[in-house]
């Protein structure tokens, strides 16, 4: 089979999306092309296709009020006027102004609905605390029990002790995120930049549930370069980061 | 496989995941190949399907139909996808149907889990989640101990109706293969994807959510719309202008 025998895709006509602004409220001009290709325009209906979808937004935007509306009235609010005369800029403001009103109402909604049930407790577990129809304050404290056999997880930050070794001049840092640990926590061994040089190996890291403590122990070579050594903690039960500990090695005095 | 005999024209439609096992010829010879696939990434996900007897509202949920990101790991995602419950086929309909999902950590380096035991990964996550975390979402569907209310899920007829062990009627997946990987899109790598209108190739076009479709994120939407610019791009229909987002300011 020869090449001009067998079957080929059609010439396209061009094979770039066409990024202007001037045919989306009109046909594009006659000869007016996108990179690469004549254009044929993203359609010559696109007059007609933008009142459609004018009118459709108005559609969906009208809904949203009219559901805010009865919400508003439900809990003592005023429903605005919505009625006002048409015309392009002023068909624009209304949108806009619609969408900040919606918005508004809608925090206030929000807001007034989780202040109407402040007595059914949160729900026990490691995610928020959230907002879903109850008042998410004060965090839940003490901790609930969990079940026996289970990880005490705590919603507090925990507290750290760094127990560090060495005989250099080292500055630590320690960042825990705010997430619960469930544990047992794991570090990587610290790293500097450049990735020839030695690396921290040996950390010891201990989640003490009952303290809500994380108990860090660092032993700094003696020979170890000058230089910045960070690496990760993360929680086995996810493998998710919980903190970075970065250790400074100073020059010696 | 003979060109005019097996095949006129080729379309390849794979995930981004497949691309280095399916079209190695190609990225060997062609840069613009080679340059896209090394530019591409993609995550392994994991998926959860739950059916229940309850709807969202009695369960605590009070905001309606949803699709919300940002919850918790192992699934931050969560979709009410109980509109389908009537086009299944149950004897009794569920009353809500619960869609999860989230990115899936690969296995660790040097390691090479089966994909029943990334399965049983998952499942043992969704399991976790359930009992731990899905209570901020769902006040309703806890025991009395907190842990979730197993009862809630339909299962059919002659499977596990005891406890836990009703969630292995439900639906879990980890999506490890290459082709069922994730697209990513990463700052600087969109400008080396190839678009399904590419004339390099005269007999020839691709399409999914990694190629230069428009709309180029991970998701349903550029995934259509990727394969209707294929289409285009084959037999010159639909016309671009019916290609809904690929031609915008």
């Amino acid at each position: 089979m020869t090449a001009s025998e067998r079957a080929k895709k059609p010439r396209l006509k061009r094979t770039k999306p066409i990024r202007s602004w001037s045919g989306v409220f009109e046909p594009p001009p006659e000869g007016a092309s996108v990179a690469g290709s004549p254009a044929s325009g993203p359609a010559t209906n696109g007059a007609k296709a933008v009142p459609e979808a004018v009118q459709l937004g108005y559609t969906v935007i009208q809904d949203y009020l009219n559901e805010a509306r009865q919400e508003a009235q439900r809990i003592g609010g005023t429903p605005r006027d919505t009625r006002a005369s048409a015309g392009p800029e002023r068909l624009t403001q209304r949108l806009f102004q619609y969408t900040s009103d919606l918005t508004n109402l809608w925090l206030e909604v929000l807001q007034a609905s989780t202040q109407r049930d402040t007595r059914r407790e949160p729900p026990r577990g490691t995610a928020g605390p959230f907002v879903n129809g109850y008042h998410a304050e004060p965090a839940p404290s003490p901790t609930p029990a969990a079940p026996q056999g289970a990880p005490v997880v705590s919603l507090q930050s925990p507290s750290v002790s760094l127990k560090l070794c060495t005989s250099r001049r080292v500055e630590a840092t320690i960042e825990l995120r705010p997430a619960p640990i469930v544990g047992p926590l794991v570090a990587h061994e610290l790293r500097a930049a450049d990735p020839d040089a030695p690396r921290v190996q040996g950390i010891e890291l201990e989640y003490r549930s009952t303290e809500n403590r994380v108990h860090v122990s660092i032993r700094i070579p003696s020979d170890l370069p000058e230089g910045v050594y960070s690496g990760l903690f993360l929680d086995r039960s996810d493998n998710l980061p919980r903190g970075t500990l970065t250790v400074t090695v100073l020059p010696q005095d | 496989m003979k060109l005019g005999r097996d095949f006129d024209l080729a379309l390849l439609g794979v995930g981004v995941g497949a691309l280095p096992y399916v079209s190695r010829q190609l990225i060997e010879r062609d840069p613009a190949w080679r340059s896209m696939v090394e530019h591409s990434a993609s995550v392994p996900t994991q998926a959860l399907q739950l059916w229940l007897s309850e709807d969202f509202e009695s369960l605590g949920w009070r905001s309606g139909p949803v699709n919300l990101s940002g919850f918790v790991q192992p699934f931050d995602t969560w979709a009410d996808m109980s509109h389908l419950a009537p086009e299944e086929s149950w004897p009794v309909a569920p009353r809500a149907i619960a869609y999860f999902c989230s990115v899936f950590p690969d296995a660790p380096p040097g390691t090479q889990p089966s994909t029943d035991e990334r399965n049983e990964e998952v499942f043992e996550n969704a399991r976790r989640f359930l009992n731990r975390d899905v209570g901020w979402l769902w006040p309703g569907a806890k025991q009395p101990t907190g842990d979730f209310l197993w009862d809630l899920l339909v299962v059919p007829p002659g499977t596990p109706q005891d406890g836990e062990a009703r969630l292995r009627s439900q639906f879990w997946r980890a999506n490890v293969r290459p082709s069922d990987r994730y697209t990513l899109a990463l700052p600087g790598t969109l400008q080396f994807r190839i678009s399904p209108l590419d004339p390099s190739y005269d007999n020839f076009a691709v399409c999914g959510d990694w190629t230069d479709c428009g709309f180029n994120e991970g998701c349903v939407e550029s995934a259509v719309m990727s394969g209707r610019l294929a289409a285009h791009a084959l037999c010159g229909f639909p016309a671009l202008s019916e290609i809904v987002g690929y031609d915008h300011p």
